[in-house]
């Protein structure tokens, strides 16, 4: 999955990482989105829990104006204001479908996923 | 009548909730009894639970309320609450006809685990909230640090904003700005390079202070914070808090008081930091004397 160029400025995806300066952030085309959405959506429905907050990589984030699904530890949760479904991601299939659409060099190569 | 229970036992994902089928609900409000009067139940005393954990059943009822209760009240710990005080007892057997109901548990998507906590929640004796500090608490007690209060900064799951827009170093300060403040961004220099004399430098232009510290203490005035740096990449930020204790807010992750190896933190310099090793120095945050953004 590559990024495309021709990019809705509405798709965002970032990678979780810093504590202090931003994390990297990548804008992402309206196709590539509709896919991740899709593969995101194929998930099986799980129960939610909490992603524990700890320093270092703790997941990565799909966003528009509305939504924002986050990636981490085999779980996908997609918020919409107040509410949210929690999809099993077990094979880290959807956050790994994330962090493939960043750009060569967003991402430091020190950090592990 | 229906009635629509939630579980109040998160404190950043939303509580798992049920609508009750109409029997049911007529059972539990059977259960609770009638009302006398709102008058004489606002007379008594009345506090929400502000405590980590399962902290009773949310009652709210669809269409006119029944048996004098309001349209939404509380049980817990064999109380009844409404919004304008407690206003009644009841057995404890009222909060355990829900907690140990199998097919309401199921469809609220209470686990068999949770649904056991809070049955031991429920069932075990309640201290004041305003009670001595918990048995965590460090033996330092800063009375003009900030007050740890992870809810009002993990606001993501339920849709608000702080959470994700507010750093280690908006938390460390107590200072929100909604930006990701980057320390020198508000004095017109932000830090250049990721290491501590660049950063500290910068956050010293945002008017902290500079402290030499080897004994952890309470500063006169003000609240201690340490900074540290994962070297060329990042930096993170700790502030102790009124308890003693340490507290820190991972980027745009939830505010924990919590190292990386689940401990509580009662030294930074000792923390497990993850990759940010290095430990650069502890700050004097002077309330009101600081800019961020």
């Amino acid at each position: 999955m590559a990024t495309s160029s021709s990019c809705n400025e509405g798709w965002r995806a970032s990678a979780l990482i810093f504590s202090g300066r931003s994390n990297p952030e990548w804008a992402i085309s309206d196709a590539i989105a509709a896919d991740l959405v899709s593969l995101w959506s194929a998930l099986p429905a799980t129960r939610a829990r909490e992603m524990a907050p700890g320093l270092g990589y703790h997941g990565c984030a799909l966003l528009d104006a509305r939504r924002r699904w986050q990636a981490f530890d085999g779980v996908a949760v997609m918020w919409s204001g107040a509410s949210s479904e929690t999809r099993s991601d077990r094979a880290r299939a959807f956050e790994r479908a994330i962090l493939a659409t960043a750009p060569a060099g967003t991402i430091p190569a020190t950090v592990c996923f | 009548m229906s009635l629509r229970i939630t579980f109040d036992v998160f404190s950043g994902r939303p509580n798992p909730s049920v609508t009750l089928t109409d029997a049911e609900s007529a059972d539990f409000l059977k259960r609770i009894g009638a009302v006398k009067t709102a008058a004489s139940a606002a007379q008594e005393s009345h506090t929400e639970p502000s405590t980590l954990g399962y902290r009773g059943l949310i009652v709210e009822q669809a269409g006119a309320s029944a048996g004098g209760l309001p349209q939404r009240f509380r049980v817990s710990s064999s109380a009844v609450d409404g919004p304008a005080g407690a206003l009644k007892s009841v057995a404890a057997s009222v909060e355990q006809s829900i907690l140990g109901n199998a097919s309401i548990l199921t469809r609220a998507g209470v686990s068999a685990e949770l649904a056991a906590v809070m049955r031991t929640h429920a069932a075990a004796p309640k201290t004041a909230t305003t009670a001595a500090p918990p048995a965590t608490s460090g033996p330092l007690v800063c009375t003009c640090a900030p007050l740890y209060e992870p809810n009002w900064w993990n606001d993501g799951a339920s849709g608000g904003a702080k959470q994700f827009t507010n750093n280690c170093y908006n938390y460390a300060c107590n200072y929100r700005t909604d930006t990701f403040a980057q320390p020198g961004k508000a004095s017109g220099q932000v830090w250049n390079h990721l290491v501590c004399a660049d950063v500290g430098a910068a956050a010293l232009r945002d008017a902290l202070t500079a402290t030499k510290v080897t004994t952890i203490k309470c500063p006169t005035e003000g609240h201690l914070v340490a900074l540290c740096m994962w070297d060329t990449f990042d930096y993170h930020w700790y502030r102790m808090g009124r308890e003693g204790l340490w507290s820190h807010k991972p980027g745009g992750m939830p505010v924990t008081n919590l190292d990386n190896s689940g401990q509580i933190i009662r030294d930074p310099r000792t923390a497990n930091r993850g990759d940010y090793t290095t430990f650069c120095t502890f700050m004097i945050v002077r309330h009101g004397h600081i800019k961020l953004l």
